[in-house]
């Protein structure tokens, strides 16, 4: 910037100060549940709450990674379905989108049609369940949990509007020096589209971090239960059994069973992890996928 | 150009609103599916009970409400012994998370997946009724003398025709420890009260609203000299009036939260809970305990009260547990003090949530005892239309209801191991970081047994649990002999008052959190809320739940 000294303006100290509220109002709640998974269990009971930990303790941190909850196990099924999920989101999205492209696939309009149904019509969710676990038999294994994202047929059109952005020339030409249909994709089409690529990966990523339904409904076994699905049912049970412990004695006593406020809160915090790293990383990329499929040619 | 796009925009938005109505319709049409999958089990019922005799290997798949439990896999592995003994089957059973719990079952009922038992009930969205209308359900009628002939008879006839459905028994009652008859009172912090010389026992019998306000002096003392404490527990999730009729001498007709409630006095007629006398004076006093800080500034948003209860925060509560002290005095204990329990060397029991020896709880009851309607279903357990299995699934309900050893075995674990009974007090002690079934065992089955066998007082050998027996068997009797709620077997079909419902619930559950709370001025809100309810319909509620009910008594010749 040149040294052009700016005008102070009212209106400047203004939008400075509604921004400051904004961000206050996103980072001071994630200071709290920082604050609370440090403090000790007692000092919240009888202080409440404060934005600065009155006694630090790393106490409910090494619950959480005791063996008494499951929360190592839990991150690593979140990891791997993310990584492979993400993986194959990106992968059948491409193929797709670049087939749709292509003047060659003489259906590529009924193909279109299917796959833009679903987005105006959906089954719903009970013929989708019978169909992951009657026909397709996914039920409690990892796959379940991956196979409900695998495709979206939103960011196939945004690919797909990407795609189409490649001049035609360009694919024409390693034709003819005679790269495979395969080829042309993975070596000269995806790395040009490395924006699209990098947004919808992380959305989709994200999207798997965050997925905690598909495990509610498919998962029975502990042993995969996900990260966001864990931190979930925390914060859910807590809610139903009281809500009901009217209804039967022994549920008081199911309340006593959960974990302590400051290990919710140390597990709120774990679960963001490293998906915030993500973003530093692609920032370069996103600035520009935001634009995608805005413009048409 | 312009009017194009508006003719796409409108065309857009019918598509949006159709798609939703193919998700409904689809939703309904896979509803036949379990319809129709009964009729393979009542077939087999005919045919099964000739080959009882060298039978095949079964494994049994029973859906549980139940947050994760450590050490299942030894555990289960001791109890499969039994049961393949005695049944020739595996028992598996799947524990999903309580908040997903009814939405999960319900899904697999309405897509028709294979499993052989779950738990079911009649509250928190399980809609045990509902899917047994549906067939989603085989029926015990013949199964139940022939496979599980003393589960069938230990429970009280009443129970049964609480989970019949068209006449059809559609579950096994989990009748438990602490008996089905109920009488609620209060809990006040012992040592609180004598400290500032409140009397507890003038509770007793007391209207819930005398009692709100003779309570009044005492939060005000106690408070004084301990600050941190709460006088009444509030909160977004319990309103003592609405979820609790039963201390205001009322009981619902329909869901407990819904508007339109029977007095006991007039069991006839069906009113307008909101529209009573004791609600508006409810929300007077509520305000009052507010304005005076008694209750938690934050009650009307405050989902979790567990912290405060842990903490031993609350002066008075309301109480489920009897007979009271006063009903049945405590073996030994002369005078009901902190300093008379010390004497005689006996730990009262404790606010909820924390134990006696730091806070000791006096214990009064106030309301009629009564045997609520909606007792049977409360906690049952259903065998799926879908099971290929449903005589063993019977078999195996007869014998975690029967054997003792099995059914502690899965609720407590192995003795020595996961549990001990303390030999310097007889108490009764669970091993920290072992197995723990998360105190769900009313969930698989009957936790009642004529001699306690079945729960952990009846293992322990010290003084309070022989009090507890005696007390449980005054409980038992008055099952037998307490009057039950007049709309016993009267079931309030929703599906004519739908969308009022649905409007009403949404107001209610808007307002009762503020207005039971005391955050918002009754001489104003009161009005308001009474206003909004009648825009949105009640009245039609409360019309059609008095035909329906006429209509009962008038087929059941009452």
């Amino acid at each position: 910037m040149p040294a052009t000294k700016k005008k102070f303006h009212i209106s400047r100290v203004l939008i400075h100060l509604i921004f400051i509220l904004l961000a206050l109002t996103c980072i001071l709640p994630l200071v709290i549940i920082l604050s609370i998974s440090l403090t000790e269990e007692n000092t919240l009971i009888t202080y409440g709450y404060s934005l600065l930990p009155k006694n630090i303790t790393g106490y409910a941190y090494s619950y959480v990674f005791s063996g008494a909850s499951s929360v190592m196990q839990a991150y690593g099924v979140t990891i791997l379905v993310t990584v492979i999920g993400t993986f194959l989101h990106l992968l059948t999205t491409a193929m797709l989108a670049y087939a749709l492209t292509r003047k060659e696939v003489t259906a590529r309009n009924k193909i279109s049609f299917f796959v833009f149904f679903p987005v105006l019509f959906s089954g719903g969710l009970v013929p989708y369940y019978m169909l992951l676990t009657k026909y397709l038999h996914l039920k409690n294994t990892i796959w379940a949990l991956v196979a409900g994202g695998i495709v979206s047929p939103m960011n196939v059109i945004i690919m797909k509007n990407f795609f189409r952005t490649i001049p035609e020339s360009l694919i024409e030409s390693a034709r003819i020096d005679g790269s495979s249909e395969y080829r042309t994709l993975f070596q000269i089409v995806m790395p040009l589209s490395t924006p699209s690529i990098a947004t919808i990966g992380l959305l989709t990523a994200i999207a798997y971090w965050n997925n905690w339904m598909q495990c509610a409904l498919y998962i029975e076994t502990p042993k995969l239960y996900t990260l966001q699905y864990l931190l979930q049912s925390l914060m859910n049970n807590i809610k139903y059994l009281q809500a009901n412990a009217g209804m039967i004695k022994g549920m008081e006593q199911a309340l006593l069973g959960l974990p302590s406020e400051s290990a919710r809160m140390a597990t709120c915090i774990l679960s963001i992890g490293p998906i915030i790293l993500l973003y530093p990383l692609i920032q370069k990329y996103f600035e520009k996928g935001l634009t995608i499929g805005a413009v048409k040619e | 150009m312009k009017k194009t796009n508006k003719l796409l925009a409108l065309l857009l938005a019918v598509l949006m609103v159709m798609s939703i109505f193919v998700g409904c319709t689809s939703k309904e049409a896979t509803t036949d599916t379990p319809s129709n999958t009964t009729d393979t089990p009542d077939t087999t019922n005919e045919t099964a009970p000739e080959a009882s005799e060298d039978r095949e290997f079964v494994e049994l798949d029973f859906y549980i409400m139940n947050s994760p439990v450590t050490d299942q896999e030894r555990v289960m592995e001791k109890a499969n012994a039994i049961i393949e003994d005695a049944i020739n089957a595996h028992l598996n059973i799947i524990c999903i998370d309580p908040g997903t719990y009814a939405e999960k079952i319900n899904l697999m009922i309405n897509s028709g997946e294979e499993f052989d038992l779950c738990f079911m009930a009649n509250w928190g969205d399980i809609n045990f009724f509902e899917n047994a209308a549906k067939g989603a359900f085989v029926s015990m009628n013949d199964l139940l003398p022939t496979y599980a002939p003393e589960t069938y008879s230990r429970i009280p006839e009443g129970l049964w025709q609480g989970v019949t459905v068209n006449g059809n028994i559609y579950a096994s009652v989990n009748y438990q420890q602490w008996g089905v008859a109920a009488r609620k009172g209060y809990a006040v912090r012992m040592d609180m009260a004598e400290e500032v010389g409140f009397d507890w026992t003038q509770l007793k019998d007391m209207a819930p609203l005398d009692v709100l306000r003779t309570l009044e002096p005492f939060f005000e003392a106690a408070i004084a000299a301990h600050p941190e404490m709460i006088g009444w527990e509030t909160s977004a999730t319990y309103s003592f009036f609405l979820n609790d009729p039963l201390y205001w001498d009322m009981e619902p007709v329909g869901d407990t939260t819904q508007p339109g409630w029977i007095r006991y006095d007039d069991p006839t007629t069906v009113v307008n809970q909101f529209e009573t006398d004791e609600f508006a004076e409810y929300c007077d006093i509520m305000r009052e305990y507010y304005l005076n800080g008694y209750v938690r500034t934050d009650g009307a948003t405050l989902q979790d009260t567990s912290p405060d209860r842990t903490a031993g925060r609350i002066l008075a509560q309301w109480n489920y547990s009897w007979p009271d002290y006063i009903d049945y005095p405590p073996t030994g204990v002369e005078e009901l003090t902190v300093q008379g329990f010390a004497d005689a060397n006996y730990i009262p029991d404790g606010m909820s949530m924390t134990t006696g020896d730091t806070c000791p709880a006096g214990i009064v009851t106030s309301t009629r005892t009564v045997i609520p309607a909606a007792a049977g279903p409360t906690a049952c357990v259903a065998i799926s239309a879908t099971s290929k299995h449903p005589e063993r699934a019977m078999e195996l309900i007869e014998l975690l209801n029967t054997n003792d050893e099995l059914f502690n075995l899965i609720q407590f674990g192995e003795e020595g191991t996961d549990w001990y009974i303390d030999e310097n007090d007889g108490t009764f002690q669970m091993v920290e970081g072992m197995y723990n079934f998360n105190y769900s065992e009313w969930e698989i089955g009957q936790s009642y047994d004529p001699d306690f066998a079945r729960s952990s007082f009846g293992l322990a050998t010290d003084q309070n649990p022989i009090d507890t027996q005696a007390k449980q068997r005054i409980i038992f009797d008055a099952d037998l002999n307490a009057d039950a709620s007049p709309v016993s077997g009267f079931e309030f079909d929703p599906s004519p008052v739908k969308t009022e419902l649905a409007n009403c619930g949404a107001i209610i559950s808007e307002m009762v959190p503020v207005l039971s709370n005391g955050a918002a001025d009754p001489a104003t809100m009161l009005p308001q809320f009474l206003q909004r309810l009648k825009d949105a319909g009640v009245d039609t509620i409360i019309a059609e739940k008095q035909a329906q009910l006429d209509a009962w008594r008038a087929a059941n010749g009452n």
